[in-house]
């Protein structure tokens, strides 16, 4: 197994960070109208899921896995499929 | 031939409350093919209240709605009616559709363990994207509209005869449906904004147990 150096480490928490940059600039893009619920962590406004992402919290996680998940299968063409 | 139907719909806090109004189709749809149901809606949504219905009546469907985690789902004011360890065996030879986050995790695997036939459930986040605008009024809003009508689409689907998986797939596919239509330039900046999180609901949506079984 490769070692992971820190040029590896430093490449990986740039991409993580590129990550959430890309989630919470496409949160920002929402119109205030608009809140989400996820259970028992209650309706988000806006402000309230970007704050999540930013701090990286088990529901900014789960938001940013949204994302991701979600353009991941766009591109490959995934999210077409049961159609 | 079981058409007997009990439903929780607590509406607490503003989310259980999109529920509650929700899970009205389901009603109307049950009563639409003669089945007999219990709900327990507001307070009465409780852990005394389900144990005892179902203790006296065979109940052949039954739809939980509330907040949940991967151990428990629970009624009005979040206290649980239905957890890992305590009373799962109450669910025993039940069709189960729970409509919560994480319930179907270690919960669902749980009640088949014990003996509920069929289950289906979100094994993460159950997401609602919904209108500011219309949380008094929630039966017109659009953007809740496409995360409620493919998830009320299971218990719709059992209630007219069709198999546990049939459900679940009409439900996938609906989703799907809404989906790509969130997408396109006629869907709302709302509806399109959302998207990412119907997506989540349509992949962590899982069906455990006995997929062939029915309610007639």
């Amino acid at each position: 197994m490769k070692k992971q150096t820190g040029a590896d480490i430093n490449e990986e928490s740039s991409i993580e960070e590129q990550i959430k940059q890309l989630v919470i600039a496409r949160i920002d893009a929402y119109s205030d109208d608009l809140n989400i619920s996820a259970g028992d962590s209650g309706s988000l406004t806006k402000k309230q899921l970007i704050e999540s992402v930013e701090k990286g919290d088990e529901l900014g996680k789960q938001i940013t896995e949204a994302h991701m998940t979600f353009l991941r299968d766009l591109a490959s063409g995934k999210i077409y499929e049961n159609e | 031939m079981n058409k007997t139907l009990l439903i929780t719909r607590p509406r607490h806090d503003l989310i259980t409350n999109y529920l509650f109004f929700w899970s009205r189709y389901i009603l109307e749809k049950a009563e639409d093919k003669g089945f007999t149901s219990l709900d327990l809606s507001g307070v009465k949504a409780n852990r005394k209240n389900v144990e005892s219905y179902l203790a006296k009546r065979n109940s052949g469907l039954v739809v939980l709605n509330g907040h949940g985690n991967r151990t428990t789902i629970a009624g009005d004011s979040d206290s649980p009616l239905i957890s890992v360890g305590i009373n799962e065996e109450i669910l025993s030879g039940k069709i189960v559709y729970l409509r919560s986050c994480e319930a179907a995790q270690v919960l669902g695997q749980s009640c088949i363990r014990k003996g509920t036939k069929s289950l289906i459930g979100y094994k993460e986040k159950f997401w609602l994207g919904y209108s500011g605008n219309n949380t008094t009024t929630p039966l017109c809003d659009v953007v809740a509209k496409r995360f409620l009508e493919p998830s009320n689409l299971v218990p719709i689907s059992l209630i007219k005869g069709n198999s546990v998986v049939e459900s679940y797939k009409k439900s996938q596919k609906l989703m799907s449906k809404n989906i790509l239509s969130m997408m396109s330039s006629e869907a709302g900046q709302n509806e399109r904004d959302s998207d990412p999180y119907l997506y989540s609901n349509k992949l962590n949506q899982v069906l455990l147990g006995d997929s062939d079984g029915a309610l007639y």
